[in-house]
C-alpha cells in the first residue's frame, strides 16, 4: 500500500457510536447496500468490512478508477473520499482502466476476484454483477445523452481532454517569511494584495454561488412547469380515451340490439310440409 | 344493414371522422408552431434545445399512475372495437 502524509485513513472507533441512519448514509456513501432491516450489529459489520477493505486497497489503483471515472478529486484525497466517489460510478467501460483499478473497483463493488484472475474474467464478473435495471438504466442515459450531444454540442468542441486532478489547498506564506523575503514595505503590500485577492475572491464565489442558486431555482420552477403541464396533457388524453369508450359502449349496444331485432323469426319445425 | 339510413351508423362514422381530423389538424399545428417559434432566433433555438433537454430529464415515475390508467383505458378501448367485429361492424 502506498499511501501519502496527508492521507486520511477511515476511522473505526467512531462508527459504532453513530445512529442507525447515520451508519446506513456512510455505509451508502461507501458504495455498500444498507437496509434499515439490517440490526444496528449487521450493519456495523458490514461497515467495518468495508473499512478494513480500503485499508487493504491500494490508494494508487482506486486513484486510477477514479481518474478513468473522470471524478473531480484532488491528488491527496484520501481512500475514504476516494470510496465515496468510486461508489457513484456507474461506468462499465473498462478499456481505459488499468488492471490494479480493475481489481480495486470488482473488489468494491463486492465482486469476488482473485488477483490471479485474467482481466477479461474480471470484466466479465462485473458485467455479470450489474443489476437488470441498472444495465437498462445505463443503456437508456446512453441513448439519451447521444441524441442530446448529437443535438446540443454538435457544434461545440468536444475533444477528450487529459484528466486533471483538482489543485491542492494552497498554503499563503507568512506575513514574517514574506518582510523577510521582501523587505518591510514589500511584504506588506503583498499580504494586503493577498488579502485583498482573498476578498475579491470570496466576493466572486458568493456571486457565483448566488447566480447559482437563481439558476437552480429557474430550472426548478421550469420543471414543475413542465410536470404541471404534462399532467394536463395526459388528464385531456385520459377524458378523451373515457369519451371514446363511452361511445364505443353505446356502440357495441347499439350494434347487439340492431343484431338480434334484425335476426329472421325462426320457422317452427311444424309448420314445415314435406314436399311429395 | 338492411335498406335505409342508419342515423346511428352515420353519426358514428361522422364523429370519428370529425374527431380524428380535429386531433389531427390541432396537432400538427400545435407542433409546426413551436417548430417555427423555436428555430425563429438564436435565442429561441437554445430555447428550444433546453426546452428538450427539460422534456427528457421528465421523470416518467412521477405519472406512472395516470400512464397506467391510459393504458388500462387504451386496452379496454381496442377491446370493444374488436367485440364489435362479432356484432356488425364488419358486415
Amino acid at each position: 500500500m502506498s499511501g501519502t502524509k496527508n492521507e486520511k485513513e477511515p476511522k473505526a472507533p467512531g462508527v459504532s457510536e453513530l445512529p442507525v441512519d447515520e451508519l446506513i448514509l456512510y455505509g451508502r456513501q461507501l458504495g455498500l447496500t444498507l437496509d434499515k432491516k439490517m440490526g444496528h450489529g449487521e450493519l456495523l459489520r458490514r461497515v467495518r468490512e468495508r473499512q478494513e477493505l480500503l485499508l487493504e486497497l491500494d490508494r494508487e489503483a482506486m486513484l486510477d478508477v477514479v481518474v478513468w471515472a473522470r471524478r473531480p478529486v484532488r491528488a491527496s484525497a484520501g481512500k475514504e473520499e476516494l470510496a465515496k466517489q468510486i461508489a457513484t460510478v456507474g461506468k462499465m467501460d473498462f478499456k481505459s482502466l488499468s488492471d490494479c483499478g480493475l481489481m480495486a473497483l470488482a473488489r468494491l463493488r463486492g465482486v469476488p476476484v482473485h488477483t490471479t484472475d485474467p482481466r477479461e474474467q474480471v470484466e466479465a464478473k462485473l458485467r455479470d454483477s450489474e443489476p437488470f435495471w441498472h444495465r437498462v438504466r445505463r443503456k437508456r442515459r446512453e441513448i439519451v445523452g447521444g441524441l442530446v450531444d448529437r443535438m446540443v454540442t454538435s457544434k461545440l468542441e468536444n475533444g477528450g481532454s487529459d484528466y486533471r486532478f483538482l489543485p491542492e489547498e494552497s498554503h499563503e506564506p507568512s506575513l514574517k517569511k514574506r518582510i523577510a523575503e521582501e523587505g518591510f514595505v514589500g511584504g506588506i503590500a503583498q499580504t494586503l494584495r493577498g488579502v485583498a485577492d482573498d476578498y475579491v475572491r470570496e466576493k466572486l464565489d458568493e456571486i457565483e454561488l448566488r447566480i447559482d442558486r437563481k439558476l437552480d431555482e429557474i430550472d426548478r420552477r421550469l420543471g414543475e412547469w413542465r410536470d404541471k403541464e404534462i399532467s394536463n396533457r395526459l388528464r385531456i388524453i385520459k377524458i378523451t380515451l373515457v369519451a371514446s369508450v363511452i361511445v364505443a359502449v353505446l356502440s357495441l349496444g347499439y350494434n347487439y340490439v340492431k343484431h338480434w331485432s334484425d335476426a329472421p323469426p325462426e320457422q317452427p319445425a311444424a309448420q314445415v310440409q314435406p314436399s311429395p | 344493414m338492411s335498406g335505409g339510413l342508419d342515423f346511428f351508423e352515420t353519426f358514428r362514422w361522422l364523429l370519428a371522422l370529425v374527431c380524428t381530423v380535429y386531433a389531427v389538424v390541432v396537432t400538427w399545428r400545435s407542433l409546426v408552431g413551436w417548430l417555427v417559434y423555436f428555430r425563429g432566433s438564436r435565442e429561441t433555438a437554445v430555447l428550444g434545445r433546453y426546452t428538450l433537454v427539460l422534456l427528457m430529464r421528465t421523470r416518467l415515475r412521477r405519472f406512472a399512475g395516470e400512464l397506467t390508467q391510459i393504458l388500462a383505458l387504451t386496452a379496454m378501448l381496442i377491446v370493444l372495437l374488436y367485440a364489435h367485429r362479432g356484432w356488425g361492424l364488419q358486415n
